[in-house]
């Protein structure tokens, strides 16, 4: 398999200030990957927008796409390392999850061009449903994975575990933190490499089809890969040891890595770290004879204990399992502070005895989803709402959102809460809501399952025609790709009938008062026939395409301070005046949509002619 | 230098530390910061951090940071609890204040607005803080960083901005005081 810089040309260094994700997306382009999916996910999804961003920069012939969901991506990024070419696919950790299927079998399978895995973790949570830890997956699924600690960290890495995924013929996985990932720096970057690898499928049935019977040669082909991948990360340079005598020494890695760093210069403490960089397969040596030399170790990782799980003789470490570590919540620099401080002399923390509110964050002005949210909640005002992860989850500040497990689980369990009811003979108001893009994603299975199952529901297509929460990314009814690239379109609503469903209607999101009777109509087929009944509710999302019809309100002097358009509108234009005790309208948020018209139920919302 | 900058969703946290962030590297000296993505922008409560110097995680520990921006009233609280103290809180807001720290208060929206920039209150903010705070990159820097930043089409502009910042009369009164 060749592999190499194009003949004579050099290699240009440059800094430049980049995000952690800009740079393992540069990482990328300088390793000559040739084909990079991804599924947007916060922390992840500027990966692939910027491995897109230097293809055109550089003029590359990387192959970029936004696949419907990250299983799909993994298995095409593995496939085109089956051809032997390099291959990369980003996630958020939970997207690992979707992926996993895959994942732990190619371990099994191996590849042949090298195939790098990010799986981007989110200590706190900010933006997940889980603080689950990518690198204990890794153990799972039996791949090695590297824990950046800073961009230019995540770059190198980048380069180094295609070259190992190469050598070992094993995926790798690289797992960065939201920290990292949306953290800047002054970054080193190279001129991408080119290499015209071709595609070549060579047959190996027992390898690419292995059967049951020839998964436990592979399983044993792997075990003995982790054993020769071990010894290798020995010698990484991405562990290393600090020199000096101490009661007391740090393992970590990761951005807790930077954290204690900066803790222990900015306090000018002395406590020599062992920064690990490969956390799996541990290189248990190296581990040992650190650990050989202190009375007690403490071991500062995040999301969960990956490094501390695998050290074997654990009687003078300390860390979540010994109640060191906090076992939850991001590790801020406060926190890891004053796990530092039970241990070793620091000076006492002078923390601001201030307690602030946060605004939550709410639905845009004008976005369609709130209209629809609040129809739905007019014709149903008792209604069960399972619903789904999008922009509109925060209907949740409207009372529209009762449920948010997964993707797709707003129609599963949609699903599951009517069948619960159904059997003692009741029909459960349920009206369940899932966006276009999450639809697709883990949706389309679920409504098979509802129609093949005789469930009785109704559930609200939100389409604003994007994947919106995440930075507005193409959907499979877009017609467009990463890089710009037209391609084919599905469309929304056969792909509701194809899935048996016989009562679908579509209209504008905005239509509050149709709608709304929609949802009644639909409720009342959902009990007389015990069907399921769909309803799409489209409206392009206002960020992307602004209303082109102005309808400027104002809130009239009569208003009596009721609330109601607040707690069941909840549009941020609309703000209560504290010394008027009357609502009115926030000119410099105001988009002029004149849905909240419909919000007040005394008419007290007027247009301005 | 820890710099703290506080805001909603969608104001121009990002920018803002990214045109601080370019500053500094204008000055030669190294930054390093973080943002708020996703679930905020959608107007919830923002944060960014940026550091000027020899720092290696983005992340900024409650009470030790040298200087904070504030670009919404309702989020001073939040940056006042990042500061060391005596430390300044420069806050877009009319009149501002709060007994724990030093509070520059200047309505940097209506400011902006007067010169018919209404969306360069940030910058307006930044540029009327340089003389104030020894710590923070030089105005050329600022310039340099907004030329950096910035469409070629926005230079004027802001730049004009710039200027009326560093040269607001409140500003220089203070100036003189504090010599």
């Amino acid at each position: 398999m060749s592999s190499g810089s194009a003949a004579g040309a050099s290699v240009v260094r440059t800094s430049q200030f980049l995000s952690g994700n800009s740079a393992i997306a540069h990482g990328i382009v300088e390793a000559w990957c040739h084909v990079a999916t991804a599924y947007p996910g916060t922390p992840s999804t500027e990966i692939l927008e910027e491995v897109a961003r230097f293809k055109k920069l550089y003029q590359l012939p990387i192959y970029v796409e936004w696949s419907v969901n990250e299983k799909v991506a993994f298995d095409i990024a593995y496939a085109a390392a089956i051809t032997g070419k390099r291959a990369a696919v980003a996630m958020k950790q939970v997207g690992l999850n979707v992926a996993s299927d895959s994942l732990l079998s190619a371990a099994y399978t191996g590849v042949v061009g090298g195939l790098i895995l990010i799986s981007c973790d989110d200590p706190g949570p900010h933006s997940s449903q889980t603080e689950q830890d990518t690198r204990l997956f890794s153990i799972f699924a039996k791949v090695p994975v590297l824990d950046p600690a800073t961009p230019q960290e995540a770059l190198e890495m980048v380069k180094y575990a295609f070259d190992l995924s190469e050598r070992h013929r094993i995926p790798v996985i690289i797992r960065p933190t939201t920290r990292l990932c949306h953290g800047l720096a002054n970054v080193t970057t190279s001129t991408p490499d080119s290499c015209n690898q071709k595609a070549s499928f060579r047959k190996n049935s027992a390898r690419w089809a292995a059967t049951p019977a020839f998964r436990l040669g592979l399983h044993m082909e792997l075990e003995e890969k982790l054993k020769i991948i071990r010894a290798e990360f020995e010698d990484a340079s991405f562990n290393f040891a600090d020199e000096g005598e101490s009661p007391l020494g740090i393992i970590t890695s990761g951005v807790a890595y930077a954290t204690v760093r900066d803790i222990l210069e900015e306090t000018g403490t002395r406590i020599p770290i062992l920064k690990i960089g490969t956390v799996h397969p541990l290189p248990l040596p190296l581990v040992e004879r650190f650990i050989a030399r202190f009375k007690k170790v403490l071991v500062v990782e995040e999301p969960d204990r990956a490094i501390e799980i695998q050290i074997r003789n654990r009687t003078n470490v300390l860390g979540r399992e010994t109640g060191h570590v906090p076992t939850s919540g991001e590790l801020v620099p406060e926190i890891v502070y004053e796990t530092i401080r039970t241990l070793a002399a620091l000076p006492e923390q002078k923390i601001p005895d201030i307690s602030f509110k946060t605004v939550a964050p709410t639905l845009c002005p004008g976005c369609g989803h709130r209209s629809a949210f609040f129809a739905i909640r007019k014709a149903n005002m008792k209604g069960i709402f399972p619903s789904d992860i999008g922009c509109y989850t925060l209907g949740i500040n409207m009372g529209a959102v009762d449920t948010c497990l997964d993707m797709g689980a707003g129609i599963t369990i949609a699903d599951g809460i009517s069948k619960s009811y159904a059997q003692d003979g009741e029909c459960a108001p349920v009206v369940a809501t899932i966006g276009d893009s999450t639809f697709f994603h883990a949706g389309i299975p679920a409504l098979l399952n509802a129609v093949a199952s005789k469930s009785a529901f109704v559930l609200v297509i939100l389409d604003n025609d994007i994947v919106a929460m995440t930075g507005h990314q193409p959907t499979p009814t877009s017609g467009i790709q990463a890089d710009g690239r037209a391609v084919g379109k599905a469309s929304l609503r056969e792909m509701v009938r194809a899935c048996g469903v016989e009562f679908i209607e579509e209209i504008d999101a905005y239509e509050v008062k149709t709608l709304s009777e929609l949802v009644k109509k639909a409720r009342e087929y959902v009990r007389t026939k015990s069907k399921v009944a769909v309803l799409i509710a489209k409206h392009p999302c206002v960020l992307i395409h602004p209303n082109e019809k102005r309808v400027k309100v104002t809130v009239t002097d009569e208003c009596n301070g009721c609330e109601y358009c607040l707690k069941f509108f909840e549009c941020p234009a609309l703000k209560m005046d504290a010394v008027s005790e009357k609502v009115h309208i926030d000119r410099s948020v105001c988009v002029d949509c004149g849905e909240c018209i419909d919000a007040c139920p005394t008419k007290m919302i007027v247009e301005v002619r | 230098m820890k710099i703290v900058i506080t805001g909603l969703g969608g104001q121009g946290t990002v920018m803002f530390s990214r045109i601080l962030a370019a500053a500094a590297k204008f000055q030669g000296m190294d930054a390093i910061s973080t943002e708020t993505h996703g679930m905020a922008q959608r107007g919830g409560s923002v944060i960014s951090f940026v550091k000027i110097g020899n720092f290696m995680s983005p992340l900024i520990r409650r009470g030790t940071a040298d200087c904070a921006f504030c670009l919404k009233e309702s989020e001073a609280l939040r940056a006042i609890s990042y500061l060391s103290q005596g430390s300044p809180l420069f806050v877009n807001a009319p009149s501002y204040s709060h007994e724990s720290t030093q509070v520059f208060s200047i309505d940097a929206s209506a400011e902006s607005a007067k010169l018919g920039n209404p969306r360069g209150a940030n910058l307006y903010l930044l540029a009327y803080a340089i003389p104030l705070c020894p710590g923070l990159p030089g105005i050329e820097a600022v310039r340099e960083a907004v030329r950096a930043t910035l469409k070629k089409q926005l230079w004027e502009t802001n730049l004009a901005l710039i200027e009326a910042a560093f040269n607001n009369e409140k500003n220089r009164v203070l100036r003189t005081a504090q010599h």
